[in-house]
């Protein structure tokens, strides 16, 4: 043990999973952390990476002892694009704890070095140690701008399953019952159909992405490619798109998150981004049956919903998702002086 | 006496850096750690187990004695010794600045 070396990631994913999973399940106990170095999605994650200088790791001698995703991303805000990174999977070894200010201090360094607008990152309500570093250390001394808090809706696929995974009490149990959401999402009749995403859906998918257009909303730009990765990556995402008349009219993309705690490893389907303006209510009941079914045959036990603010939420309290009690907060550390992020009420997926 | 850029609030006149030993005590009562285990030598992540929260807390403690350390140079801070010769250089570089303005 000695002086840490803090330098690219070598790409051992292997080793990044088993320092996260050690050190997390002795931090979070019974409280659930989210998955990202899960080998499939952290490869999801890393594709759209032009260069090692976006994953940062820390050494002690060969040992890999802390890690964090830089992940390049463009935003566009009130007609001007910007350069950003999306921090993430920020953790360290146990027996290293310390480290992740070394990686915190590298990724100011690096992201000043390749002229970064702004790094977005997401903080957890719960006090774990990230948390405390960032409120009482860093975001009173930095432009650290909190862009919007996002809390989560569900509706079970496996309701005994979820009740073992996160220990649901009784009242929990019965609240969730009297609500209806343990039971399956059905599909109502209806004029068109629902399936999934194949390669030839791509464009009219872009065209209804793009109608979405607010100016409180910050635009994620994805590249057609990166974004077609998003909605089918075999394991990781799918996505449904609703069919009537030989036309793609509304479409939702989830992906297959695992969350894991001493409670085991769990798999639930997360929605990422949606369009169903325009369909009727039988039709957009009939697409989030789609995820439902989809969701089951990919063994995930619930589905997950955060709030995007940018789509109508009443279809899913009409299938009767009930809330999930957890919430993150959306913040942006702001590197150039001229940006402002005050005010955004939404992120949306958009392609330039 | 409390201290702001490495002067006394109270305007005496600057005797210099506190002494090593000094620098090692206020250490260990901040890392909460053994003062004989505050040695320059010492690494602060992997020999004193100085967690994340208190490597934050002593960027702060040095910016109190008068480091303009950048957060972005802290993987220079790596043991008890890179802490003070940091402490010490930039004592030394702000008291050069005073001078030279004077």
């Amino acid at each position: 043990m000695g002086r840490i070396e803090v330098r690219d990631f070598d790409g051992d994913i292997a080793a990044l999973g088993d320092m996260a999973y050690d050190t997390l399940l002795e931090e979070r106990g019974d409280d659930n952390w989210l998955d990202y170095y899960r080998p499939e999605i952290a490869r999801h994650l890393f594709a759209d990476v032009p260069d090692p200088r976006f994953l940062i790791a820390a050494y002690d001698g060969s040992k890999l002892v802390a890690f964090v995703a830089n992940l390049p991303r463009r935003y566009r805000l009130n007609g001007q694009t910007y350069l950003g990174v999306w921090s993430t999977m920020l953790g360290a070894h146990r027996d290293y704890r310390g480290a992740a200010v070394y990686l915190i201090a590298e990724c100011l360094r690096r992201n000043q070095e390749f002229g970064a607008d702004l790094a977005m990152l997401s903080i957890e309500r719960r006090g774990y140690r990230s948390r405390e570093m960032y409120n009482a250390y860093l975001r009173p001394r930095f432009p650290l701008v909190r862009v919007k808090p996002m809390y989560a809706i569900t509706h079970a696929v496996d309701f005994d399953r979820i009740v073992q995974s996160q220990g649901l009490k009784w009242y929990e149990r019965a609240g969730i019952r009297f609500w209806g959401a343990h039971r399956p999402i059905t599909a109502p009749p209806v004029a068109g159909v629902v399936r999934l995403y194949a390669a030839t859906d791509l464009d009219q998918i872009l065209a209804l992405l793009g109608r979405y257009s607010d100016r409180n909303s910050m635009v994620r730009v994805f590249t057609r490619e990166s974004l077609a990765r998003r909605l089918a990556t075999p394991g990781v995402t799918a996505t449904l798109v609703y069919e009537r008349g030989g036309a793609v009219l509304g479409f939702i993309n989830f992906t297959a998150h695992e969350l894991v705690s001493r409670r085991g490893r769990h798999r639930w389907g997360w929605l990422d981004f949606l369009y169903w303006d325009g369909l009727s209510a039988g039709e957009q009941r009939a697409l989030l049956a789609g995820v439902w079914q989809a969701s089951r045959e990919l063994s995930c036990i619930g589905i997950l919903e955060w709030n995007k603010d940018y789509y109508d939420k009443r279809p899913l309290y009409r299938a009767r998702f009930v809330p999930y009690p957890n919430y993150i907060e959306i913040n942006a550390w702001v590197l150039n002086p001229r940006l402002s992020v005050r005010g955004v009420r939404s992120i949306v997926e958009q392609v330039a | 006496m409390e201290q702001r850029n490495g002067r006394p609030l109270d305007g005496r006149p600057l005797d210099g850096p506190i002494p090593f030993e000094a620098f090692q005590a206020m250490l260990a009562d901040l890392l909460q750690v053994d003062p004989d285990q505050v040695v320059p030598g010492a690494y602060f992540v992997t020999d004193l187990g100085v967690d994340s929260i208190r490597m934050l807390k002593l960027l702060l403690r040095l910016e109190k004695l008068g480091v303009e350390l950048r957060l972005e140079l802290a993987t220079r801070i790596q043991t008890v010794g890179d802490a003070y010769d940091c402490y010490r250089q930039e004592l030394g570089r702000l008291d050069l600045r005073s001078t030279g303005s004077e």
